[in-house]
């Protein structure tokens, strides 16, 4: 069995002229990228954000250090992108879940009536989510959603470790108050 | 193992601990620390608890995220754009530098073969050297042209990669920046 090539390996076959090696990149990277931009811009957005970080990468990879870490540096790109969309639509409120989200909630062949429970339960938590206070909550996603250790985070959002984790602190402290009645109801 | 003596963690620490330990990044010794302040402080053990019960209920029912496959379509389709015109760039860059290192060249040439003076200066070069080392560059100069046009063949006398052409290009340039006037002996032809 041939071994899974390493993001090193796949960026050096795409300097090398093979355009397929940033499609395995995305492959690997972009579901959590994806997940993280759409709790912060919305699904649509996400979309757009998403092929603007990897168009960035393309034009940024004979120039990125390859013994850094690729997830973290795709996410400085992305959140960079992401705060720029924020910023440009103002004070607007920010989306938990787009309307496109719709469409990627609907599971063909299942109940509809558990399409119907897992859609609000998934809106719930969303929900809770986005009230989050802006700081803890871009920890809680780079977590959660990115998947990036408190170390990456820190060095992300260039913040000590200890804050990294005294913000993560705070969001599970309001998730589990926001998600009380929820998890009473998943108990029973 | 050594077994030194440590401090017990207080509860702030052992709340970050906690968060340490679930994302993997809690060293052994951190972890036996924690353990050892669980087994003590019934309100971090609640504290664990609750944690571990609220990520649960987060990760269980979030909704896992697809990226789009159309955005991977287009993504390698523009990226292989890209990647061409990046070489097609770096191809014109390399046959700009050899058209000047050819011009400079044939002027150099021109220059040491025709310029008429007197008497020769204290430590002018040998002219037979001189023309020898010009012609060797031109023949670096052709084969990086042949190399920018893709006719370059590997192994070749002159050249051994683009980087040697390159080398070769950037020393007959200091090399001309370098030259004092050439004179030229009347008796020489």
């Amino acid at each position: 069995m041939g071994t899974v090539p390493d993001d090193g390996a796949l960026v050096r076959a795409y300097l090398g002229g093979d355009a397929e090696a940033l499609g395995a990149l995305y492959d690997r990277h972009a579901p959590a990228l994806f997940g993280y931009l759409r709790a912060r811009v919305g699904a649509h957005e996400a979309e757009d954000v998403l092929q603007d970080t990897f168009m960035q990468a393309a034009r940024d990879l004979d120039r990125y250090d390859h013994r850094g870490k690729m997830r973290q540096w795709l996410f400085t790109l992305a959140r960079s992108r992401a705060l720029d969309r924020i910023r440009r639509r103002g004070r607007r409120r920010e989306r938990a879940l787009g309307d496109s989200e719709e469409e990627r909630l609907s599971h063909p062949g299942r109940d509809p009536l558990q399409h119907q429970a897992d859609r609000e339960l998934a809106g719930r938590i969303a929900s809770a989510v986005a009230v989050l206070p802006d700081k803890h909550r871009e920890v809680f996603l780079l977590r959660e959603e990115g998947g990036l250790t408190f170390r990456e985070i820190a060095d992300t959002l260039v913040i000590p470790l200890n804050t990294a984790l005294s913000h993560m602190h705070r969001a599970t402290l309001a998730l589990r108050a926001n998600l009380a009645d929820l998890e009473k109801e998943l108990d029973e | 193992m050594s077994e030194q003596p440590h401090e017990a963690l207080t509860c702030s620490q052992a709340r970050n601990a906690l968060l340490l330990q679930e994302s993997a990044e809690a060293s052994d010794a951190l972890r036996s620390r924690l353990a050892e302040h669980l087994s003590a402080c019934a309100a971090c053990r609640e504290e664990a608890q609750a944690l571990r019960s609220t990520l649960g209920t987060y990760r269980t029912n979030r909704v896992p995220a697809a990226p789009p496959l159309q955005v991977r379509h287009r993504l390698v389709r523009e990226s292989a754009a890209l990647r061409r015109g990046k070489i097609l760039h770096a191809q014109a860059l390399r046959l700009g530098a050899t058209a000047v290192a050819t011009a400079a060249a044939v002027l150099l040439a021109f220059a040491v073969l025709m310029e008429p003076h007197p008497q020769p200066p204290p430590h002018a070069p040998d002219i037979g050297q001189l023309v020898d080392r010009v012609d060797e560059d031109l023949q670096a100069a052709d084969a990086l042209l042949d190399y920018a046009n893709g006719t370059y063949a590997a192994g070749s006398e002159t050249l051994t990669g683009p980087e040697q052409a390159m080398e070769l290009l950037d020393a007959f340039a200091s090399e001309l920046r370098a030259l004092e006037p050439v004179t030229i002996p009347e008796n020489s032809t």
